[in-house]
């Protein structure tokens, strides 16, 4: 079964305001997404509609955990370069650890031994594992490409299916009608094993990466633009 | 309700993971609070008549590249984890209010700011409307003393708001008391007289200013009883005598 979009990441140094900035101009509801298995994140979530899409929007929380500047992520550091949140990456998601494996396989890598973990608000971990993963190798949002995960418990509580907070004016996401990338759609089918056609992906031909996102909603569509993880 | 205990401030190195400690710990909810700038709060209500801890801590360290007092003090008193940091009593009325203010020869910090950035701000929008007193040009807090709140509005109070659900969560009843640091008279000098220390369900325990401890009733459940050491236990109170 081909992959579908599972969530999109927004790497940035405030998660409250970059939030609160991103429902403010989208009317887009979110929640608090509780915190990242490293304990040094904190999460804030706003689900898309659709087959079961989310933002996770992330940054550091814990001022102690990350006070050695190297421990810092590379997207949160890209993120406080340009001067705004970011586009870090994309998952897709695939329904089982064989497919995932397999992925893994195609691109020379494994899964990731260390499973996604995050501790909700009300107390369960969320986790997923994702792929491919190679022990020394720069993680491949970093120039840009997707990469791949697989949630347990059949997506019991899946982040998109979550309520928001109850805010004034919200309107209804129905999902990601498109997704403006970087380099060309032969490139990334070669990444993905399957046409980027299936993802609504767009080609502008710049550096890799996540441009710009297109959200259907009860009242029309709406566009998310933000830098891209790897520089123009 | 003439002066009372409206909430405590637990100083965090990590407002989530310590909201979530905290609920595994005893029971108690909490709600995902308001942000101001780099800061922001978990909140844990307390139940009736209206109490709440607020677990606060920077969110944003970019901000700590432009260092301030304030920052170094919460950076200082949470290094080693959590620490309770203020004691924050209320009033409910402005009348009350002023004469505190006059009481420390000081202002009000106005509910009605216009300047939303002066606000702490809830992930909806809302900006629940406050005012406290004294206005210093460092908190009180960093002395180990207590400020005064009014709200002018206590419909959205943030002891009365729904948390996030968590297993064998309990109900809590109120506050039941606070152990503080110093004397009774100490907290009668500050506050204008024993007649105030007298309303408040204080103890003290002798030791540096700040709050060590608050018990909190809870329907079918032993009171609960949070022990943290006071900011003061980290970073010495005589630091900011000047």
């Amino acid at each position: 079964m081909a992959a579908v979009l599972d969530h999109i990441h927004i790497g940035c140094a405030n998660v409250y305001t970059t939030a609160f900035d991103l429902t403010r101009t989208t009317k887009i509801g979110h929640y608090d997404g509780g915190f990242g298995g490293n304990v040094t994140m904190g999460h804030k979530i706003m689900p898309l509609g659709g087959k079961g899409v989310y933002i996770e929007i992330e940054s550091i929380v814990d001022p102690f955990a990350t006070a050695d500047a190297s421990k810092r992520p590379w997207w949160y550091k890209r993120a406080v370069a340009v001067g705004s949140p970011i586009f870090s990456g994309m998952r897709l998601r695939v329904n089982t650890m064989e497919e995932l494996g397999e992925i893994a396989r195609r691109h020379g890598g494994t899964v990731n031994p260390s499973a996604v973990v995050r501790t909700r608000p009300d107390g369960p971990e969320a986790r997923f594992r994702d792929a491919p993963y190679s022990s020394g190798a720069a993680d491949p949002w970093e120039i840009g490409k997707p990469t791949w995960c697989c949630w347990e418990d059949r997506l019991y509580a899946h982040p998109s299916g979550q309520p928001v907070i109850n805010t004034p004016g919200l309107m209804q996401p129905l999902g990601v009608v498109w997704m403006e990338m970087g380099g060309n759609k032969a490139g990334m089918q070669a990444w993905l094993g399957q046409n980027p056609d299936d993802l609504q992906m767009r080609f502008n031909g710049k550096s890799p990466g996540l441009y710009a996102i297109g959200v259907s909603t009860d009242v029309g569509e709406v566009v998310i633009r933000r830098p891209p993880a790897a520089g123009a | 309700m003439p002066l009372h205990i409206d909430h405590i401030s637990l100083a965090s190195p990590h407002i989530f993971r310590s909201a979530d400690a905290l609920a595994k710990e005893t029971g108690l909810g909490y709600w995902t609070g308001e942000w101001i700038r780099e800061t922001s709060v978990n909140i844990v209500p307390l139940g009736p008549p209206g109490n709440f801890i607020e677990i606060s801590g920077i969110i944003d360290i970019h901000s700590l590249r432009k260092m301030d007092e304030r920052k170094q003090w919460i950076l200082d008193i949470t290094a080693t984890g959590d620490h309770f940091n203020g004691l924050c009593l209320g009033v409910d009325s402005i009348e009350e209010l002023e004469a505190f203010a006059k009481h420390w020869k000081s202002d009000i910090n106005r509910a009605d700011n216009p300047d939303p950035a002066t606000h702490f701000q809830r992930a909806n929008g809302y900006i629940l409307p406050m005012a406290s007193t004294p206005v210093t040009k460092r908190t009180v807090w960093m002395k180990g003393l207590p400020n005064v709140y009014y709200y002018p509005d206590r419909t959205h109070h943030s002891s009365g708001q729904p948390t996030h659900p968590i297993p064998n969560q309990v109900r809590p009843t109120g506050i039941k008391w606070v152990e503080v640091g110093g004397t009774a008279q100490e907290m009668a000098d500050w506050l204008g007289g024993m007649h105030h220390v007298d309303r408040l369900p204080l103890k003290f325990n002798g030791k540096s200013l700040g709050v060590w401890a608050v018990a909190v009733g809870a329907e079918e459940h032993d009171d609960i009883v949070i022990r943290r050491p006071a900011a003061s236990d980290a970073v010495p109170v005589s630091k900011f005598s000047d």
